[in-house]
């Protein structure tokens, strides 16, 4: 079955991180030493406001609803994190716990990043669910915040319903691209921007 | 391409209100699960703006109950694209779903969708055997465009006085001539576009040129293929689409340089099922590597050939647009006035040949005297003849030519000598009863003196009639 995404309205393509990365990896393949270090510099300082406001928003919302899951999961996970170690005889338990334990809490938001539009059933099924789920965990951070702002309950669901699509959906739009240029841009200064290829060329 | 459909817009409605009570659930009850509910109705409203899960569920549903509400969505786009509130799919759902019953066969999509879907690229490659369909589904495609002002060229081999209304059509009785021409015109739009293009200029008109019988065309005319390579390529940023209409898509068939050219197109197959409906079988990419295969009824249309006329009077030719004129300064000096006579022009023509001659500056002489370089038609205070000449496909060439020693800037008996060449010429014109105004246009020179130089040669041309 072909899962290629069929784009059928802006909506979509907005929602589509990949679309950025694309950009920010063309971008920054053209960009000089001084152009990509400019880039990092700006796109920086915009995951740095944005990392606090997903973490609590996002992640940490996520990581206390999944309290319960953890907890019940700790056995195995310690047990197969202990096994792991002494097979490999490398200290890599307190590593893998780690990861398997932050998955639990970043696997809708993964989801939700990695195929965004498909047209493939069961992939569809999952994201649907991580976009529910994500947005359940992220309600009860959301209402503390709106219930600040106002004491209307009414008012304050639909204000909620704001925050946590904000939160949910353009926050960590835009730190994915803020993380894609920095990243791309980092390999750009480390390859030595355009100079490369002048370089090899006078090589020739 | 819409801010947001109905299916999405439903989809952000079902997470917003299901979600955001699932939400208050888990604030209002810590700890319990009932959350769990209004999230799977979240995730069951979202399920239900799928159109392969809400076809099941309409499928699967007793006639009425909910069916209509399943529809709504469809409908909604219906009323989106058309202004019309009515659910496209109506009345057939029944009757596909007993037709495909038992044989384990998936709903197609409404009719309707298959020309929207071709609409989606920018070039269509449209296959079927001899009376598959093919020049009836691109007529009516034609005729789509046509309605919304779009100028459509048609190159058919086989096409029949009348049968293509409003289109510029080429090849009637396998008139390769014509097309050869009309692809040209096409060529002269895509570099006019082209110029366009660089100085900034994007919301072009869209431009539809139609080629049915493809292999023929590209075998009997000559730089056809290359034209609608270069086309199939470039075309879609100067507003240029390609409607091919063909047998097969092998590249050997088509004489295409490449196959890649093909993964600018989307392909629509048509045939019979097993029902012996029409369908057409949609895809993007090559016959190779297919992409997005999809499958439509063709819906039934008007068959071009009520369209066709009978012959009353010759099939026209083909025109087209005026191209740019070109300037040939030719430096050679000849000995006299050379009277060639100029050839008809068409007035759109003569438009551009007037904004050319006038786009060229004048220059300063010696004396600081202004002179025009180019005169239109005549001998100037320069001596430079100008002649114009039409070329096949509607190209103009104007020939610039020095001739004789200026008689302005002569002495007094040189310029009475070319006041009486030019009388002569007036006399000689008017003796072989060409009009005033047409020689004028020929020759100018100062009306009263020229006048009666032709009056007298008129005289004589009278007298022996």
């Amino acid at each position: 079955m072909d899962t290629t995404p069929q784009r059928q309205s802006y909506l979509s393509a907005i929602l589509d991180v990949r679309t950025y990365v694309i950009a920010a990896r063309a971008g920054m393949g053209r960009a000089d030493v001084g152009g990509a270090l400019f880039m990092i510099a700006i796109f920086s300082v915009i995951a740095l406001v944005m990392l606090p406001i997903w973490l609590t928003f996002d992640l940490g919302s996520t990581w206390d609803f999944t309290t319960g899951l953890r907890t019940a999961a700790e056995p195995i996970v310690y047990d197969v994190a202990g096994r792991a170690e002494s097979f490999l005889q490398v200290s890599i338990g307190a590593a893998l716990t780690g990861v398997i334990f932050t998955g639990f809490t970043l696997l809708p938001s993964l989801f939700e990043l990695a195929f965004p539009t498909v047209s493939h059933p069961l992939l569809n099924g999952i994201l649907l669910a991580s976009i529910v789920f994500d947005f359940v965990t992220d309600w009860g951070k959301s209402a503390e915040l709106v219930s600040t702002w106002t004491e209307n309950r009414v008012l304050g669901f639909f204000y909620t319903i704001g925050v946590c699509a904000f939160v949910s959906v353009c926050v960590q739009a835009l730190l994915v691209c803020c993380i894609t240029v920095i990243v791309f841009g980092v390999l750009r200064v480390i390859s030595g921007g355009t100079r490369t290829a002048q370089a090899v060329i006078i090589n020739q | 391409m819409p801010l947001m459909t109905t299916d999405e817009a439903l989809r952000a409605l079902s997470i917003g209100v299901f979600g955001g009570m699932a939400g208050v659930c888990t604030l209002a009850f810590p700890g319990s699960p009932v959350w769990l509910v209004p999230a799977a109705l979240a995730v069951g409203g979202c399920a239900v703006t799928v159109p392969e899960i809400r076809t099941e569920l309409r499928r699967a549903l007793p006639p009425g109950t909910g069916a209509k509400l399943l529809a709504a969505p469809r409908a909604v786009e219906h009323w989106r694209r058309t202004g019309e509130w009515k659910d496209p799919g109506a009345g057939g759902l029944k009757k596909r779903a007993q037709r495909t019953e038992g044989r384990g066969q998936s709903e197609p999509p409404e009719p309707a969708a298959l020309f929207t879907t071709l609409d989606e690229e920018p070039h269509r490659l449209i296959i079927g055997h001899t009376r598959g369909g093919k020049s009836t589904t691109m007529h009516a495609m034609t005729a789509a465009w046509r309605e919304k002002g779009y100028p459509v060229t048609v190159c058919d081999p086989d096409a029949a006085w009348g049968q293509w209304p409003g289109c510029a059509v080429a090849g009637y009785n396998e008139d390769w001539r014509g097309i050869q021409e009309a692809l040209r015109g096409v060529g002269d739009t895509f570099k006019d576009r082209s110029a366009r293009y660089a100085d900034g200029e994007r919301d072009f008109t869209p431009y539809h040129v139609v080629i049915d019988e493809a292999p023929a065309v590209f075998e009997a005319v000559p730089g056809a293929v290359k034209a609608i390579d270069a086309i199939a390529r470039r075309g879609a940023k100067r507003g240029i689409f390609l409607t091919v209409g063909t047998q097969d898509n092998h590249v050997d068939s088509l004489a295409l340089p490449s196959a890649a050219v093909l993964q600018n197109f989307i392909t629509a197959e048509l045939r019979r099922d097993a029902r012996g409906k029409r369908v057409a079988t949609v895809y993007r990419g090559n016959a190779a590597r297919q992409r997005d295969v999809r499958t439509f009824d063709v819906p039934v249309l008007t068959d071009p050939k009520t369209y066709i006329k009978r012959k009353t009077e010759p099939a026209p030719t083909y025109r087209p647009e005026p191209a740019p004129i070109r300037v040939a300064v030719a430096a050679e000096v000849r000995p006299r006035v050379v009277s060639e006579r100029v050839p008809e022009r068409r007035p759109e023509q003569d438009d551009l040949l007037t904004l050319l001659l006038n786009s060229v500056p004048p220059h300063q002489d010696a004396e600081g005297m202004l002179v025009n370089p180019i005169p239109q038609n005549g001998i100037n205070a320069e001596g430079t003849h100008s002649s114009v000449t039409v070329e096949e496909g509607g190209g103009v060439t104007v020939n610039v030519t020095q001739v004789q020693q200026t008689p302005a800037r002569g002495s007094r008996a040189e310029r009475d000598a070319f006041t009486q060449a030019l009388e002569g010429l007036y006399r000689a014109a008017g003796a072989r009863g060409d009009t005033f105004n047409s020689t004028y246009a020929q020759y100018k020179g100062t009306k009263e003196i020229v006048f009666t130089a032709w009056q007298e040669g008129h005289r004589t041309y009278k007298e022996t009639r």
